[in-house]
This record gives C-alpha cells, sequence and structure tokens, in this order.
C-alpha cells in the first residue's frame, strides 16, 4: 500500500533525518512519519503547527548531543584562532602603523603581546582586512614543517598511539613547537627587526596550516570512536 | 552514599510504567498514546525521546529496532523494554512514594 504523504511532512521527515544523530534518527522520523501520515487527509492549520512544534522539539531536545557539542566547541575554537592568526598576519603585511612595530615585544620574544594591542583588534573595523591577498599565507618553511608534522604525527599514530587523546595531544605538541622554538630562538638571538619577520611568519603560519587538520582528524576520530 | 542514577524523575518514571505496561509493543507512538490515554499527558516526541535516552544510559531500559511498516515510510521503530534494574528502580520508586504517604497520612494530612 503507497501512503500519501504531504509536502511538510516529507520535509519535516528529512529535516529529522538529516539533523538528529544516526542513532536516533531513523525511529524519530519514522514515529513522526507513523503519527502524521495517518492525519494527512485532515489537513488543516492545525495538523501543520502539530507537525512543525513535534519536529522543532525532536531537533531541539535531541540534535545536540555531547559529541556534537564537542565538535562544534572544536570547530569553533579551531575557527576563532585561524581568523585571529589571519587577521595578525594580514595586519603586519598591510598596515602602516609604526607604532606597533617599535614595540620591543618583536625582539624578545613576547610577541604574543601583539594580540593585546587595541590597535590590532580596531584593525577589524578599519576594512583593512579587505587589503588580504592570499601570497601573505604561504611560507615554504611552515609548509615543509606542516607537511612533515603531519606526517610523523600520522606515523606515530598509527604505529604507537591508536588513541583519540595520544593523537591530540602529539598534535597540538606539534602545533605549538612552531611558536615556543621562535620565541626562543628570538629570545637568545640578537635578531635585527628585519630579521624577526620569517620568524614570526613561521610561528605563526605553521600552527595555521596543521591547526584545520589536526581539528578535522580530532573530530572524525571521536565521531568514529563514539561509533564503535 | 546513595547512587544519584538509581532515583527516578516523575516523568521518567511515568516513561518507564508505560513501557512496563506495553510490554513488546512498547515504541515512540505507542507510549505516547499510551501516556496520553491514562493520565492526559500529551508529551513531544523529542521530549520522550529524550527521557528514553537518558533511561537507556542509567540502565533502566532496553532497546532493540525492529517493525519497519510501509506508514513509516519503511523506517524500523526502536522497541523498549524494561531491565531488571529498571524493574527494581520502578520497585524503589514505589516504595519511597507509599511511605512518604504514609507519614503524610499518619502525620494527619494536609491534602
Amino acid at each position: 500500500m503507497k501512503i500519501q504523504t504531504s509536502r511538510s511532512l516529507r520535509t519535516a521527515v528529512w529535516l529529522l533525518q538529516t539533523l538528529l544523530p544516526s542513532r536516533l534518527a531513523e525511529e524519530v522520523s519514522g514515529d513522526v512519519e507513523e503519527e502524521f501520515g495517518e492525519l494527512c487527509t485532515l489537513q488543516g492549520p492545525e495538523y501543520h503547527i502539530n507537525l512543525w512544534q513535534q519536529t522543532l522539539s525532536c531537533v531541539g531536545k535531541l540534535m545536540m548531543t555531547k559529541q556534537r557539542l564537542y565538535s562544534l566547541t572544536l570547530a569553533l575554537g579551531c575557527g576563532a584562532i585561524l581568523f585571529v592568526l589571519i587577521a595578525a598576519i594580514n595586519f603586519l603585511s598591510v598596515s602602516d602603523d609604526p607604532s606597533v612595530i617599535e614595540h620591543g615585544y618583536w625582539l624578545n620574544g613576547n610577541m604574543h603581546l601583539f594580540f593585546g594591542e587595541s590597535v590590532f583588534w580596531q584593525s577589524f573595523s578599519n576594512g583593512l582586512l579587505s587589503q588580504m591577498t592570499w601570497d601573505m599565507y604561504v611560507d615554504l618553511p611552515s609548509v615543509i614543517y606542516a607537511v612533515a608534522a603531519l606526517v610523523a604525527v600520522f606515523a606515530a599514530d598509527k604505529r604507537w598511539l591508536r588513541s583519540v587523546q595520544g593523537f591530540a595531544l602529539l598534535a597540538l605538541a606539534s602545533i605549538a613547537l612552531p611558536y615556543f622554538a621562535g620565541m626562543f630562538y628570538i629570545k637568545f638571538s640578537s635578531l635585527a627587526l628585519n630579521e624577526v619577520g620569517p620568524v614570526v611568519a613561521f610561528m605563526w603560519l605553521a600552527p595555521m596550516y596543521l591547526l584545520p587538520v589536526v581539528t578535522a582528524t580530532i573530530i572524525k576520530k571521536r565521531h568514529q570512536l563514539h561509533l564503535a | 552514599m546513595a547512587n544519584k542514577q538509581t532515583y527516578l524523575g516523575e516523568f521518567e518514571h511515568m516513561v518507564l510504567l508505560s513501557i512496563a505496561s506495553l510490554k513488546d509493543d512498547a515504541y515512540g507512538v505507542t507510549i505516547r498514546q499510551h501516556l496520553k490515554d491514562s493520565i492526559d499527558r500529551d508529551v513531544t516526541i523529542g521530549a520522550l525521546y529524550a527521557t528514553t535516552e537518558r533511561l537507556e544510559k542509567k540502565g533502566f531500559i532496553e532497546t532493540q529496532l525492529g517493525g519497519a511498516t510501509a506508514e513509516r515510510g519503511g523506517k524500523a521503530k526502536r522497541y523498549m523494554q524494561v531491565t531488571a534494574s529498571g524493574a527494581q528502580a520502578l520497585q524503589d520508586t514505589k516504595a519511597q512514594l507509599d511511605m512518604m504517604w504514609q507519614k503524610l497520612a499518619s502525620a494527619g494530612g494536609v491534602l
């Protein structure tokens, strides 16, 4: 027997199957289809209100599992760090404000203080980001380091680690290494300001390349662990 | 120290009783209908599944898929059954409620 379903019901079922966790999607959308398919011939405003009330309640209460919340938090955190790094590199590349460059932290390794500069954060509203070009974000040493670090981390994970925590710890260490190595190198070398630029590029771009891959892999690994 | 998870919330209690009453035919639609018919409580499908997920995590129910029909677009039902610890939790909750009602009665009652 072919059951006639309304477009509204088909949309609601599609929404539930798309948004709900896989372990609940089939039975919940089946329940909605069973209940509202029967009432299909009585369609009126009440039918649609009730159908969408039930559907949205399911989405609201069941969509956000701990696993999804964790993934979302991780993705948002990664996105925020990437955005700040992209903006910082853009600022240093295109800003004509000499006050920031003159600060002592560029020569003593404490360049994280740059992220507290009001002039940097004000640059967002000054339209500085519109001057961004892709070549600002290409740095060969950073690319080489990122590729080598990924190969090493994935190889170590395959051979020894085999756990999400182990992978995450090693990957985070590989992300942090360029930053701290650069920081100590600048701190204990007497570099001129024009020599600091390539080091800062390595400190920021290498983590920037690694971060999305590592984040996506951690999310994927946790998802697989959850399904197992 | 008492384990907090062994206590049943009020709605969990109702849902668990419904599942026990429905025996082999307890799934989302029938549980909702049972709650409506028995205590005139109209719950949303989302609230029901959020509760059954919690009950399953607590080990009070177990579930299995089955019963795909044309009226459900070929989608499986999640049949639920009360476990031994779920049955024990129901007994404990009933005993605790009975005790509280008896104490209220012996205190002269306020209702």
